[in-house]
């Protein structure tokens, strides 16, 4: 159900009767009770309040009584029942003198008894418990209980007492150093502070306390004697139980009444301590006789030997408790050393793809985490790697293979993918990404150097393009880095496709160079030409080319180089050729059986003269073209 | 201010339980009512701190205001140090509320249901200002006096009669007279008549 805010307005308000209704069936149960409450009271009070002091003294003395004996047992429990006198009287006397009650004396003795077994040592370590107590306002028994504790080594509770010790001092000082430290700043403070007016109020309480053990003690003692029994109160109860008159009366006689029968409780002692029922007097007033003081002084060395022997036991162990924490420390601090190791390690790891340099981490790893075989194996690996590593090196590989850069291409995009999709902010993601580019370009470097992309399988191809995309996002210096070496990579492709080109192209153009130099060899020293002629004689027109005319002769040699003179032809033709000429020879004596000067007459019945004669001294004016005469256009031509 | 009916809550209950849907629709007619009271004491929630005390007012600080740099601050109901709330506008506006469900029943066995609520703590300041002390605190120890006074008077009139005066939701109500509650009356009256009608019906 809602709660009712504190400014509202509300349009409808309904009355429920029940809560109120069981307010005041409530306040009705509340006030019979009280009524019955208030009887019982009344029925009891008056009793109580005239039955206070006695119930109180018996109280304490009950108290005091139950803790003597509890001390009493303690001290026989410890086998130094012989000082239990001494012991009581030491607490009685420093009561009085501090203001401090037995009742927290004891306990505390007790305490420290109990851890040391030495009365003495237990006397001076409960005076400095009462003086730190005094001084740091603390109870008794709590500083006691941490003196006790301390006493066996075991220091943590002196913190609370603030002595100023640091934490590692109050660790590793010994006993002695810490009563010299206590005593230092707190001693004497239980007798300042029992000097006090509260001193002094509670000395004079204890002794009103003590005032009223004795009555109360007075009073069981009355009692025990009513009870007509050896000290035992229970008949006395039964009684008191049975017959309620009696208690009545005997209420009455405690507190100045009278019985039934008109006793006085004055007249119960005095027949109790008159009639001699249970009289003290056969009871040795001598606390000791001879052969118990020799028993006591045989107990007393007893348990003097057995304190020598506890405390030097207690100081063997502190001594091995000593030694297991410098242990302790020694082996921390390996372990700190061993740890920071791993973590250098680690982190290490986490720094490189480099195949070598992480199988070298592993390995060491391996060793300081003691597993041996994992090392072994991982050692092996790394020698096997370095092994290939060689000899790729020998064979002049130096580039890096498909299986180490698919690795690393896969171990660099996982990094990058994890970085992309982490909750960091997103200068953080760059730092990572740097560091992520970085040791993919280192693991490259050492590795080798990438080759052609086209060199590697599709599948690394995919990657690397993934990678340079990626890389080309970031604005990190490592990732500007491996954007350049995956460039180049595609571009070592590109530029041997382009010099594999080149070289064809060059190779072309030298062998036609190659063939025109020879082509210009040939001509130029008269040599065969490669199958024009069929005997072997170098020709510059084929063997197989008629030239008995002038024509074909035109013809045949139309092709040849305008340097070329019928002395450079002529040899190179065949007989067969050379007889078409006619017995031509350039070399032949005009003089002797030629004419100078041979007349054409054109004479032709079919087509124009003039045509026919311009025909002819084309054919004329040509072959001065080629040198073969002279005058071109003269219609006087010299051969 | 409010009206009081025995018995509703039995027959309510009763409704709940045979006829849901009336309830619903009872619950719906009610609200129908109720929210326009709601935004017109919204509408009164000033937009900026009221009468320009500006000191008071927590979008004129650039930086975070707490308990510790609080130039007003108090103490809670614990005795911790807390900031004295300063005026936020949306604040005091989304404080402003309506509720169909019946509230905890108080000593005297009496709860309230479909109200209109002021649950913001700088709208509830200035919604209730100077009703008790209208010159300030009487028994201020404070080194400024006037403070109280001078601090109510910027905030303007209340409005309405007696407890139930204010400045926003006391404000609205008032200004109703009364209208919206004989609204929210009938609608009950009339699903009670309906529920009742119904279950003769089906007795019939």
């Amino acid at each position: 159900m809602a709660k009712l805010p504190d400014l509202y307005v509300n349009a409808v308000t309904t009355y429920d009767g029940k809560a109120l209704a069981k307010g005041q069936k409530q306040i009705a149960g509340f006030e019979k009770n009280v009524k019955n409450l208030a009887k019982a009271f009344g029925l009891t009070f008056s009793a109580a309040a005239l039955a206070q002091y006695g119930k109180n003294a018996v109280k304490a003395f009950a108290a005091e009584d139950a803790q003597v004996k509890q001390l009493t047992q303690s001290l026989k429990n410890l086998g130094l029942g012989f000082a239990t006198e001494s012991v009581k009287q030491y607490l009685d006397v420093l009561e009085q003198a501090t203001g401090v009650n037995k009742d927290q004396l004891q306990p505390a003795l007790q305490k420290i008894l109990q851890t040391t077994g030495d009365i003495a040592k237990s006397q001076e370590i409960l005076a400095l418990a009462l003086d730190t107590a005094a001084g740091s306002g603390q109870d008794l028994a709590s500083v006691s209980q941490v003196l006790a504790q301390a006493y066996v080594g075991n220091n943590r509770g002196l913190r609370t007492l603030n002595i100023g010790l640091t934490q590692a001092e109050i660790k590793t000082a010994n006993f002695a150093e810490i009563q010299e430290k206590l005593l230092k700043i707190f001693g004497g403070q239980a007798a300042v502070a029992a000097d006090t007016y509260t001193g002094k109020l509670n000395k004079l309480t204890i002794a009103a306390e003590n005032a009223s053990e004795e009555i109360g003690r007075g009073l069981i003692g009355a009692l025990e004697g009513l009870a007509g029994s050896d000290g035992n109160l229970d008949p006395l109860i039964d009684k008191m139980n049975k017959l309620s008159v009696a208690t009545g009366d005997f209420i009455s006689v405690l507190f100045g009444g009278k019985t039934k029968d008109g006793y006085s409780l004055k007249d119960a002692i005095d027949i109790v301590f008159g009639g001699g029922v249970r009289g003290f007097g056969n009871r040795s007033l001598s606390a000791s006789n001879q052969d118990t003081q020799r028993a006591d002084a045989a107990a007393a060395a007893k348990a003097a030997a057995a304190a020598a022997k506890r405390e030097k036991e207690r100081l063997a162990l502190l001594r091995k408790q000593a030694l297991t924490e410098k242990n302790k420390l020694s082996l921390s601090k390996a372990a700190a050393v061993f740890d920071t190791t791993r973590i250098s390690i680690a982190a290490a790891l986490r720094a490189t793809y480099d195949k070598e340099t992480i199988l070298r981490l592993e390995a060491l790893q391996a060793i300081e985490e003691d597993n041996g075989e994992l090392a072994l194996k991982k050692i092996n690996e790394l020698a096997a790697l370095q092994k290939n590593a060689d000899m790729a090196k020998l064979a002049g590989v130096t580039q890096i293979s498909e299986a180490t850069l698919s690795a690393l291409n896969t171990q660099l995009l996982t990094e990058l993918d994890a970085i992309n999709k982490s909750k960091m902010a997103e200068g953080e993601k760059e730092a990572a990404r740097q560091i992520a580019f970085g040791k993919y370009n280192a693991a490259i470097t050492a590795a080798g150097e990438l080759a052609a992309k086209e060199s590697y399988s599709e599948r690394v191809q995919i990657q690397l393009t993934e990678i340079a995309k990626l890389a080309s996002l970031s604005k990190t210096s490592n990732a500007s880095l491996t954007l350049m070496k995956l460039r180049e990579s595609e571009e070592l492709s590109m530029i041997e496709r382009v010099a594999a080109a080149q070289k064809r192209a060059d190779d072309a153009r030298l062998k036609a160079l190659q063939d025109y130099a020879a082509l210009l060899g040939k001509i130029g020293t008269g040599g065969n030409t490669g199958g024009l002629t069929s005997s072997g004689v170098g020709s510059l027109i084929p063997a197989t080319t008629v030239v008995d005319t002038v024509g074909k002769m035109a013809e045949a040699t139309k092709g040849l180089k305008k340097d070329i003179n019928i002395f450079d032809l002529f040899p190179t033709l065949t007989d067969t050729q050379k007889a078409d000429l006619g017995g031509y020879s350039p070399t032949m004596n005009y003089g002797g059986g030629y004419p100078a000067t041979y007349n054409i007459k054109i004479e032709t019945g079919v087509g124009d003269p003039e045509a026919i004669a311009r025909a002819v001294s084309d054919i004329f004016n040509q072959s001065a073209y080629r040198g073969t005469s002279t005058n071109r256009d003269t219609g006087l031509y010299i051969l | 201010m409010s009206v009081k009916l025995d018995g509703v809550k039995e027959t309510l209950r009763a409704i709940r339980k045979v006829d849901p849907e009336l309830l619903k629709e009872m619950n719906k007619a009610i609200k129908g009512i109720m929210i326009p009271i709601r935004d017109k004491a919204r509408g009164y929630a000033p937009t900026a701190a009221p009468g320009g005390l500006y000191n008071w007012d927590e979008g004129a600080y650039t930086k975070k205001i707490t308990a510790r740099n609080s130039a007003f601050r108090t103490f809670n109901s614990e005795g911790r140090l807390r900031r004295f709330p300063l005026y936020q506008a949306e604040v005091a506006r989304k404080g402003i509320y309506y509720s169909a469900s019946p509230s905890k029943r108080n000593r005297n066995g009496w709860s309230s249901q479909y109200i209109v609520a002021n649950a913001s703590a700088s709208g509830s300041i200035y919604e209730t200002a100077g009703r008790k002390n209208p010159g300030g605190d009487p028994k201020s120890r404070s080194n400024n006096p006037g403070a109280g006074a001078h601090f109510i008077n910027r905030m303007g009139p209340l409005y309405g009669d007696g407890k139930s005066r204010g400045r926003m939701i006391f404000r609205a109500w008032a200004e109703d007279q009364g209208k919206a509650q004989a609204a929210v009356v009938k609608a009950i009256e009339n699903t009670i008549a309906a529920f009742n009608q119904g279950r003769y019906d089906k007795a019939a």
